[in-house]
């Protein structure tokens, strides 16, 4: 009976049909007792090849599937696609289409970050902001339903142009909604962001330190919860963003170290903040006129590869084309910010609790049918 | 010591701030309906269906009139021209078409438009349809479009292929395009004829 007492790693399955995964990803996790030893993502559960899809279907008839690339964020894929196109073929939106894509995206970009927020505070066991905060996403939802016709896969922003202009009343109905949602974020934060408890449990939890951000290539709010100061929007200006005036928040480590868990959560609280700013600015500065260029209906852009950058709520989204000009892409490559966001999890989960696991993804923000395509 | 109990007290206020909201939201009204009993069509619909019960706090707006639903095809003003087949990327509209008479038509944006083709088939697979409206924008005449119908539960999938020429129709239609084919026929034997016939006075 000398044999010595040693501890045996349990390997469990969370996922794939893990409510807290938002999709379905699985993780293979081995367990020290209650520790994550290896926390390994295995993708690929939602993938719908639509980077081969692309090669089959018109350079229009690519939109509505672009739209599924990430579903919370519908109008920034659309606008994102669209203006890969315009760049080849040279065709330039009109004004007044450039400021409706900036405000639908941006209502976009919120009602993304309400479900970022939503679900994060939902996997730490808090219901009712979830619930909430879906209640304010339906008004979201009702004007972009107004203005495109749809309420989830919205196809509105197409090449050349946007779909239809916005109905009569809809900015009026617009700036009720950001009237009244100024009261509601405040409620909401009352909730969630400054309660004691939320954020013991999220402070000083999988700090992502800037080297190890840029290591990994994370974008968007991931990369400047890590204090980097780094937006495609202002960085490498596209549309009507030089012209308005917003901020970039970045992680400050309010309640524990730079780039926490919480620091994360926080940076698209603010950022739904900016967004509101940024809506106000645009629907003072809206212009008349004409919301569509002249397109050819069979379009035919010149060989050659392009690539185009977009901030998408998920980050730096990059739409990598190749073209032969004929009537279809020869390749065609999405570039997108949760795939890099799921490949740190393995590295950040090590030596945290099972139960810190959810929380981890919850603030990186990793949409499945995003990682997948 | 002293941080401890602060701590402790600072988590049950943040505790009791979150309850209040939450307490508040609990005398609130409903922000949904009970969808298959009250209809979600339009602002009235929706009142009719609200009666008796109070305190609804969600939108009144119903659905907006330009709602992607069901795709619906005006037979009387579609020319069989094939656009929405070739824009549709699913490949979900299956159009046959025949040579037809010759007919005039107000186009969508005052534009006009000419029939010169009938349609002997036109079906919409509306399970593969993902009513992203690519079709709706080409059609030169408006005759497809989107309706505010989304309620399409049916007992097969065979139910869910929409069909909008009649068979008789469709016979109707090419026994016609059967009957020009002959008349073309003629005329241009008819021509040849005569051509034949000038030619032979000249030599």
């Amino acid at each position: 009976m000398n044999k010595e007492l040693t501890t045996q790693f349990m390997t469990i399955n969370m996922g794939p049909q893990h409510p807290s995964t938002h999709g379905v990803i699985r993780f293979i996790i081995d367990t020290d007792g209650e520790i994550i030893h290896r926390c390994d993502p295995d993708i690929g559960y939602l993938h719908r090849s639509i980077e081969k899809i692309a090669e089959k279907v018109t350079w229009q008839g690519f939109v509505p599937y672009t739209d599924r690339v990430d579903y919370l964020c519908a109008m920034n894929a659309n606008w994102a696609y669209s203006m890969a196109v315009e760049k080849m073929i040279g065709v330039e939106a009109p004004r007044r289409a450039e400021f409706i894509r900036v405000i639908v995206a941006e209502l976009n970009r919120i009602s993304s970050h309400l479900i970022a927020i939503g679900t994060t505070a939902m996997d730490m066991g808090a219901f009712t902001p979830f619930i909430q905060l879906l209640r304010e996403r339906e008004y979201i939802n009702d004007l972009l339903e107004m203005a495109s016709g749809a309420r989830l896969t919205y196809n509105y922003i197409c090449i050349g142009g946007v779909m239809a202009d916005l109905p009569l009343g809809w900015s009026e109905k617009c700036e009720e909604f950001i009237h009244h949602f100024d009261l509601a974020m405040e409620q909401m934060n009352r909730l969630v962001t400054y309660n004691q408890i939320f954020i013991n449990r999220m402070a000083n939890l999988a700090v992502v330190s800037p080297q190890m951000a840029q290591a990994y290539n994370l974008v968007g709010p991931n990369l400047r919860a890590s204090g980097i100061k780094r937006d495609v929007r202002r960085d490498a200006p596209y549309s009507v963003y030089p012209e308005l005036d917003f901020e970039i928040p970045v992680g400050k480590g309010l309640e524990g170290e730079v780039g926490d868990c919480y620091d994360r959560f926080f940076v698209r609280v603010e950022e739904i903040r900016e967004s509101l700013r940024i809506l106000r600015q645009c629907l003072k500065m809206i212009p008349e006129g004409e919301v569509m260029a002249k397109v050819k209906k069979t379009i035919k852009p010149p060989a050659g590869h392009y690539y185009v950058r977009h901030e998408t709520p998920r980050g730096d989204t990059g739409y990598f084309i190749q073209s032969d000009g004929t009537t279809s892409p020869y390749r065609l490559k999405i570039r997108s910010g949760s795939f890099t966001g799921m490949s740190i999890i393995g590295e950040l989960a090590k030596g945290t609790f099972i139960a810190d696991l959810v929380a981890i993804i919850g603030s990186l923000d990793v949409v499945a049918p995003e990682l997948d395509r | 010591m002293n941080q401890y109990f602060h701590n402790m007290i600072n988590g049950i206020q943040t505790v009791f701030e979150g309850m209040s909201i939450t307490l508040a939201s609990m005398f609130q009204g409903p922000a949904t309906v009970e969808y298959p009993d009250v209809d979600v069509r339009s602002v009235d619909s929706i009142r009719v269906g609200l009666k008796g019960k109070r305190g609804y706090k969600g939108n009144l707006r119903g659905m907006p009139e330009n709602y992607r639903g069901i795709l619906d095809v005006d037979m009387s003003i579609c020319t069989a021209c094939l656009i929405c087949m070739k824009a549709c990327p699913i490949d979900c509209i299956a159009i046959t078409n025949v040579k037809c008479d010759k007919r005039k038509l107000q186009g969508k944006n005052g534009k006009p438009a000419a029939q010169t083709r009938a349609a002997t088939r036109f079906d919409i697979d509306i399970a593969k349809c993902m009513f992203c409206g690519l079709c709706v924008e080409p059609c030169p005449t408006g005759a497809i479009f989107h309706t505010n119908e989304f309620e399409m539960n049916r007992d097969n999938l065979e139910g869910l292929i929409l069909r909008f020429v009649a068979p008789e129709e469709a016979e109707k239609a090419s026994k016609r395009a059967a009957e020009i084919a002959v008349e073309q026929a003629e005329k241009k034997a008819a021509l040849a004829k005569e051509k034949a016939a000038a030619k032979g006075e000249d030599s």
